[in-house]
């Protein structure tokens, strides 16, 4: 009685100490000043935050208290809801097995065994993603709900032994009804059965609700939950393990609060003693071992076996070239599929083709090619590359490159079906194609530069291009190898015959996984890892930072309202403060509202700034709208996550509120196509230093629905549409391209589809043994990496 | 009769499954045909995946269509679309769960790829479970003094979530003492995720053991044995042994569903390509087709399990209790 008593001591101070805490913290409000020192590093505890901060710097010990309110909440409610659905069937089921004819009791077995053969976790989740709660009290009623078949069965077997027992048949005896018998006195007799059997369900509902977190599918961003706090540590469990330790640590606590109450109230108790509480040192000891490893790095070991192995956090959505836009799609596709040209300031860079020869009125090219082969083995001719293009060219306004050939003579006709090719593509040999257009075409020699043209062998069946690499073997979401394709059109100066890209690395075991030799090359790591390399460069590890050409920020969709108003999404774009929202995030993202990178297009007045009057305005327009509730996807995990949260916070001071749907990278791009989502986050690398690329590519095209635009915001505009035709018209490179170029990208902005805010870069860390080019670009030439003669 | 009920168990569990999924699918808002095929695909591409998933049909037609798609023979009519079915048995016998829009290969094959890897994990880390569970119930029961301290410690565990053990193995033993790769498909890879699941699992297994301990120990024939002068393996093996096999082996039946909730969590963090990672992965999709076929494999493998398992338990015991 004495361990009831103190437990239920115990279990009052918590509660007190929570509801003091609850009134005096706020879980979501970031303490920026602590990112100043220096970016990626995360301050350790002090006397303002007792157990530090998370990476938004919002304070860990005031999303410790708020999380214990949800998961009591859960613990209790939902086994309370579990315990009764399960106690009243449980019962019903013995009651009709004794007196009844036992019918209910076979119904409801069945029914509870063919609900327990499915993995709860699974249910939950499943429940958790399609139900989606937005509160602790719709968590609590999903875990609640799926949980009720599983007291059922101890439950009736206990009421079993119960209902046979003299007490029972006693109270009968003296006439008690049945509803009175089993909700009065069978529930007497099963009382510390089921204050047991509540404490298991409860113990097991809060650690549910932490690996619901763990997984994704419990309360979105920002809720302060202890299996949200798990999640969102997953990036800094090796670098600050406190925000780890504490969300699992309290989980840990409370279970054991609860499980410790239920045992000291239940007969079965397995030690009616004193705990041995000496045996929280061990476990304490083995919490204070996980202390961050020291920050040596270290090359990682030679490798024999000469095989190039490098990360990317997603995996390859689309093999085939004219469709595929996800970066790393794009990325291992320039390996199979090699492009026509590059663009360098100079001029065009000769690829496949060796050269572009335009007529005067820029209407007739001669694209002369290389010789080689295909990854098939046919030879790389004028006939299959004009095959490869007019593949591309049927998908229409799925690949925004049928856009950029508008012009080509006999394109319509074939479009329609009424050609079986475009009369425009003339093959005057083996390896000289001559392109017809319409119209003048100036550009002709960048979209010739554009992934999406790169020849292929076959469409959609087995990767197969011209590449400097060809396809073996692809375990989704695990791994894609390559090796060297030897008779590749172009010669690749680099000695690595082959290339693996291991898919779905977490950031945060990216520099860990080069360091033990996974990985030749590390790149996409997590902030504090990235941090802790700029800050340690020169050592043993080489590593070099370098622009991706490459804009990240917010799509507004311009059919949803409010932004279907231009003066809301500009004002919004004055609101967003780029500089606060960045500030101590990724050291590798630099504040930017330029559409325009300036690895591409450096210009000589900064961005303005903008000024107090401005931004006042922009609130008053932004409170006066304030919609009811906007939804805001990202993919999750990830630095636009942490973005989304401060856009969030930031709007909520307009009194907007926003809800993060966090997704997978994959199901992220399927929403912003679907044109679902009123705002969410987006980027563009360009792929060509062509300055209109995003322009032409990204808002030009019509809405996405069923094509494979990337017109997220469903943008629409006839005087842009103008202006970038009439900067097409001018040839690149040259002043008056960059001319036209600087004054769209100022009608965008004030337009406001998209709000950019930073500009992003790339750091990549590799060990002593692998030569790099002289030069890294997005998409990466792995094929020009060498590996040293020491070997 | 029993064999019969189980039957009818089983299939109660697929039906439920199968009309969970259904239902669930036509609870969305929204087109199912869209759910199951990605909102980007083509009007075709949409159409195609409403006739092959028999969306529309009224729906216990739809769920008839589903079980039948899901298991049928080589010689299934012109409904089902063979080129996305999983073969078994020299292709005798087919299965066709649909395509996921996130993963390029048939549901039916992804599931038949992941399923070896969870098998394997999930088998070695019942055994761990089932060794910790009883060599801890044996220690508490024989040695008193341990008694208070092994419950204690197993209480511990109960209580400590899953994935903060993981985390702890992790770091321990691959991190700070690089014994173990961190994750992934490499050849130890697989030590990981079974320690974490065979620690967080065991306690149950201790609680069962130490129960059937306590109980044989009180049996007559045990008292009988004792006062005879048998030695303790006799008496270990006459009577505590069966007993601790018996209620293993009943709550090993019940548990086959919590291995397969527990592979979730650990081939999550241990990247390993099983159902687990499969079902997280299409959570994250929000892939109703994938979490679908998982969710009916998962049912359908632990319905298997668990009648084989009866069906051992009804040979074996009976005989050990003749």
């Amino acid at each position: 009685m004495r361990r009831v008593r103190l437990a239920a001591l115990g279990a009052l101070v918590l509660l007190l100490a929570l509801a003091t805490g609850l009134t005096l913290t706020d879980p979501l409000s970031s303490d920026f000043s602590l990112a100043a020192p220096s970016v990626g590093e995360f301050p350790g505890p002090s006397f303002r935050h007792p157990l530090g901060v998370d990476a938004l710097y919002r304070d860990t010990f005031a999303r410790l208290l708020h999380g214990g309110a949800a998961s009591l909440l859960v613990g209790t409610v939902g086994a309370l809801i579990a315990m009764l659905a399960g106690t009243a069937l449980g019962t019903v089921a013995a009651w009709s097995h004794v007196r009844g004819k036992g019918w209910a009791d076979r119904l409801i077995l069945r029914g509870v065994d063919a609900l327990i053969a499915m993995p709860y976790l699974l249910i939950a989740s499943i429940a958790g993603v399609l139900i989606a709660p937005k509160t602790p009290w719709g968590l609590t009623l999903v875990l609640g709900l799926v949980a009720a078949t599983m007291p059922v069965r101890p439950v009736r077997s206990d009421a079993l032994a119960a209902l046979g027992g003299p007490v029972i048949r006693a109270v009968e005896c003296l006439g008690s009804s049945p509803p009175r018998t089993l909700s009065l006195h069978l529930r007497r007799l099963l009382r510390p059965e089921l204050v047991s059997l509540f404490s298991l369900m409860a113990t097991q509902m809060v650690l549910a609700e932490a690996a619901l977190g763990f997984l994704g599918a419990g309360l979105g961003p920002p809720a302060a939950t202890w299996g949200r706090m798990i999640h969102e540590s997953r990036a800094l469990w090796h670098t600050a393990p406190l925000t780890l330790l504490a969300p699992a640590g309290a989980t840990f606590a409370l279970s054991l609060l609860i499980h410790q109450l239920g045992e000291a109230s239940s007969v079965a108790s397995l030690s009616l003693k004193r705990p041995p509480l000496w045996l929280l040192v061990p476990a304490a000891l083995l919490a204070l071992g996980f202390v961050p490893p020291s920050h040596e790095l270290n090359a990682p070991p030679p490798r024999a076996d000469g095989i190039l192995r490098i990360s990317a956090r997603s995996d390859v959505r689309d093999f085939y070239p004219p469709t595929a836009h996800d970066a790393t799609s794009i990325e291992v596709n320039s390996l199979l599929y090699d492009r026509f040209f590059d663009v360098s300031p100079d001029g065009l860079v000769s690829r496949l083709a060796l050269s572009l020869t335009p007529n005067e009125t820029f209407t007739r090219f001669a694209l002369t090619l290389r010789e080689g082969r295909f990854h098939d083995g046919r030879e790389f001719s004028a006939a299959l590359v004009k095959a490869s293009v007019e593949r591309a060219l049927r998908l229409g306004a799925q690949t925004p490159v049928a856009a950029s050939l508008r012009g080509l003579h006999g394109l319509q006709a074939f479009e329609r079906g009424d050609s079986p090719e475009v009369a425009g593509l003339v093959v005057d040999n083996d390896h000289q194609l001559t392109w017809l257009f319409d119209a003048p075409t100036p550009r002709l020699g960048i979209v010739l530069a554009s992934p999406q043209l790169s020849p292929t062998c076959t469409a959609n069946a087995a990767p197969c291009g011209a590449g400097p690499f060809r396809f073996v073997s692809r375990a989704p979401g695990e791994a894609i190898d390559l090796v060297r394709h030897t008779s590749a059109p172009r010669p690749t100066p680099g000695n690595i015959e082959q290339l693996r890209i291991v898919v779905g690395v977490r950031p945060e075991s990216v520099l860990e996984r080069l360091t033990r030799g996974e990985l030749s090359l590390a790149r996409g790591m997590a902030s504090s890892d990235a941090a802790l390399v700029l800050a340690a460069r020169g050592k043993s590890l080489q590593a070099q930072r370098f622009g991706l050409a490459s804009v990240g920020g917010l799509f507004l969709n311009t059919k949803h309202p409010p932004f279907d108003q231009r003066d809301v999404r500009r004002a919004l774009s004055v609101w967003l403060d780029r500089e606060r929202i960045l500030h101590g995030l990724n050291p590798l993202a630099i504040p930017s509202g330029a559409l325009i990178p300036d690895a591409l297009l450096p210009r000589s007045i900064p961005n303005p700034s903008v000024s107090d009057a401005e931004r006042d305005q922009a609130k008053a327009t932004l409170s006066a709208v304030a919609p009811a509730s906007l939804t805001y996807i990202v993919p999750a995990d990830s630095l636009e996550e942490q973005i989304a949260q401060r856009v969030q916070q930031r709007l909520a001071e307009v009194g907007w509120t926003i809800t993060i749907d966090a997704l997978s990278f994959a199901a992220y791009l399927d929403r912003a196509g679907s044109g679902a989502a009123s705002m969410g986050s987006v980027g563009w690398t360009y792929d060509v230093p062509d300055p209109l690329d995003l322009m032409s590519s990204a808002l030009a095209p019509p809405a996405p629905g069923q094509t494979r635009s990337q017109n997220y915001a469903y943008y629409r505009s006839p005087s842009f549409d103008q202006h970038l035709a009439r900067c097409q018209r001018f040839e690149a490179p040259s002043s008056a391209l960059v001319d036209c170029t600087l004054a769209l990208e100022q009608e965008v902005l004030s337009d406001a589809p998209w709000v950019v805010l930073y500009e992003r870069t790339e750091l990549m860390v590799s060990g002593p043994d692998l030569i790099w080019p002289p030069s890294l670009t997005f998409p990466v030439d792995w094929a020009s990496f060498q590996w040293s003669e020491r070997r | 009769m029993k064999a019969f009920a189980a039957l009818l168990s089983g299939v109660v569990t697929i039906l439920v499954a199968t009309a969970l999924g259904t239902a669930l699918l036509r609870a969305l808002p929204g087109d199912p045909a869209e759910l199951l095929a990605g909102p980007r695909a083509s009007i075709e591409q949409r159409e195609a995946v409403r006739s092959s998933h028999h969306l529309g049909e009224p729906l216990h037609l739809e769920i008839a269509m589903r079980l039948r798609g899901a298991l049928h023979g080589a010689g299934a009519g012109p409904s089902i679309d063979h080129r996305d079915c999983y073969t078994f048995l020299s292709g005798k016998i087919h299965s066709n769960l649909g395509r996921s829009p996130f993963d390029p290969r048939p549901v039916s094959t992804a599931i038949a790829q992941a399923l070896p890897v969870t098998l394997r994990i999930g088998a070695a880390a019942w055994l761990l479970q089932v060794l910790l569970g009883i060599g801890g119930a044996l220690l508490a029961a024989r040695v008193h003094k341990t008694r208070r301290f092994v419950a204690y410690g197993f209480t511990l565990i109960l209580c400590v979530p899953g994935l903060l053990i993981g985390a702890l193995l992790q770091h321990a033993l691959a991190v700070r003492l690089n014994l173990l790769p961190l994750d992934g498909t490499e050849a130890n890879a697989w030590v990981l995720p079974v320690l974490t699941l065979g620690v967080a699992g065991s306690v149950l297994y201790f609680r069962s053991a130490f129960t059937a301990l306590q109980r044989a120990h009180r049996q007559p024939s045990r008292v009988q044995l004792a006062a005879m002068g048998a030695s303790l393996g006799l008496r270990f093996r006459r009577v505590d042994l069966p007993a601790v096999g018996r209620a293993v082996f009943e709550f090993g039946l019940v548990d086959v569903a919590a291995v397969a909730s527990g592979a979730l969590i650990t081939e999550t963090l241990f990247r390993q390509p099983g159902m687990g990672s499969l079902a997280s992965t299409a959570i994250s999709n929000r892939d109703a087709a994938m979490l679908f076929g998982v969710l009916l494999a998962s049912a359908a493998f632990v319905v298997c399990i668990t009648h084989l398992g009866d069906a051992i338990r009804n040979t074996m015991f009976r005989g050990a209790s003749r």
